[in-house]
């Protein structure tokens, strides 16, 4: 087999692809959070920031968007094929099963957040990618209309269940990301031992912020949407 | 000290194992294990009835030979030690303990406690060699090797290839036993000719075996014997990549020695 093949098939070169998905994805969170903090500046600010990025960088954000969903598709793909391995690989489970690493049991449920972060994204994608064009009202600011995302998201997290299902899904990608981003530094041999216990802070600084930041703003907009 | 023992008794290869119940008696707290598992099966030859099967040598915790789950736990409770060098005072005199084989697709079962870990033999044979002159052996100085390096190396040198990491991993991956062979060498002027084959052709046999993917959760290390550091795997990661895209040779994956 061709050697550059041979690496897209082994179980490290999927590994490396599973972490390198994985860092753009996690990138784009953040990007994602900063835009998100436009909520607090009110709704011109908002929604001048939706317009920018439906309208005016349309051309740039587009191709973007294209290979974020490429980027998630072979995430939750690999994601799904190696774990199916992994179960393969011990036809026969133990009886008894205990742990000597106690390195938290969230490290194993990376294909069950996975799978419920897909589900998220199924919801999330056609209410506020898609959606919004169609069931949030119209905005005016000097003469140009765009879409009032501001006020479709305050609509929808004033319903306690919506911020729920929301706060649900930050808490999953929490542990998601607390595993996975020290992970993904693994998996492409970024590995030292002066700077390990730093890359093992930075895993949770990261999903502190992340998660801490999208759920902040959740129940801002649930109590908000209420006034 | 008395104890109940869960031992895992299976017949063969195709058979289905289950657990047999059986009491030891009079057992000394300064008895290993094994010595322990020995005295169960002479009360056992005395009855008349079939021995328990398990592997061992040494017994002094350096061949890795000996493969038992502990309490779900390979080689037991103890952190960086083999099965045979753990003792019955680690235990509560009339403790209920179960004993099973590693389980993993790549090691089937051979016979009771005994597992097939000739996978293992098969990776080292597609790339944990160097090539070497024969003759009279060189001057010990003759090569330099800087310190760090001797001892990174022989920190991986320090697996034994018992397969406890394999029994560990939740997904029942090689990549601790692999990656200490790798880096072993690859740490060592002898082992720069075969370096990138090394790393391909092992990882590639690797697979082969139908071991799991590396998932990062780290049992592996808190379960090896000789306390080998996940470090080694991130350095096969990296190997693996450089050497598969953009290594000086084309490296197929087949190949090995003999």
């Amino acid at each position: 087999m061709n050697p550059i093949a041979a690496y897209f098939r082994s179980s490290i070169g999927r590994k490396q692809l599973m972490g390198l998905s994985g860092i753009y994805l996690y990138i784009f969170l953040l990007i994602h959070l900063v835009g998100n903090i436009g909520l607090l500046m009110g709704p011109e600010h908002f929604n001048q920031y939706g317009y920018l990025l439906t309208h005016t960088l349309r051309e740039i954000i587009i191709p973007i968007e294209f290979s974020l969903l490429a980027a998630f598709l072979l995430h939750l793909g690999l994601g799904f094929k190696l774990a199916a391995e992994n179960r393969a690989a011990r036809p026969e489970r133990y009886a008894v099963k205990a742990s000597k690493a106690r390195s938290g049991a969230y490290r194993g449920w990376m294909m069950l957040t996975g799978s419920w972060l897909l589900l998220f994204v199924i919801v999330h994608m056609p209410h506020f990618r898609f959606g919004a064009y169609r069931v949030a009202p119209i905005a005016n600011y000097d003469g140009l209309e765009m879409n009032d995302l501001y006020a479709e998201a305050l609509r929808s997290f004033a319903n306690p269940w919506f911020t729920g299902f929301y706060l649900l899904s930050f808490a999953l990608l929490f542990t998601h990301l607390a595993h996975g981003v020290q992970s993904s530094l693994q998996s492409l041999g970024v590995n030292h031992p002066r700077y390990n216990t730093g890359f093992r802070r930075f895993s949770w600084a990261y999903a502190v912020v992340i998660c801490g930041g999208f759920a902040a703003l959740a129940v801002w907009a649930h109590f908000q949407g209420k006034i | 000290m008395n104890f109940k023992l869960r031992l895992w008794r299976q017949k063969d290869r195709t058979s289905p194992g289950s657990f047999q119940e059986v009491e030891a008696h009079g057992i000394s707290p300064d008895m290993s294990f094994l010595e322990m598992l020995d005295e169960v099966n002479n009360d056992m030859i005395r009855a008349g009835s079939e021995p328990v099967a398990f592997e061992s040598d040494c017994r002094e915790g350096i061949c890795g030979t000996c493969s038992l789950v502990v309490e779900g736990l390979p080689h037991g409770p103890d952190k960086g030690t083999t099965v045979c060098q753990l003792f019955m005072r680690r235990f509560l005199d009339g403790q209920t303990i179960s004993v099973e084989p590693w389980r993993a697709k790549a090691f089937p079962i051979l016979k009771d406690l005994v597992a097939d870990r000739a996978a293992f033999d098969d990776i080292i044979a597609a790339g944990g060699f160097i090539s070497a002159k024969t003759g009279s052996a060189p001057d010990a100085n003759g090569l330099p090797v800087p310190k760090k390096d001797a001892d990174t190396a022989m920190d991986a040198a320090a697996c034994i290839g018992c397969g406890a990491c394999v029994a560990a991993c939740p997904n029942a991956s090689a990549m601790l036993f692999v990656a200490a062979k790798v880096s072993h060498l690859g740490h060592l002027p002898q082992g720069q000719p075969e370096r990138e084959r090394r790393v391909v052709r092992m990882v590639s046999k690797m697979d082969e075996a139908g071991f799991g993917n590396c998932s990062n959760r780290y049992e592996c290390e808190a379960a090896c014997p000789k306390e080998i550091s996940v470090e080694h795997i991130a350095r096969m990661n990296r190997d693996y990549g450089v050497s598969s895209l953009f290594g000086s040779e084309r490296v197929r994956a087949e190949g090995g020695a003999g």
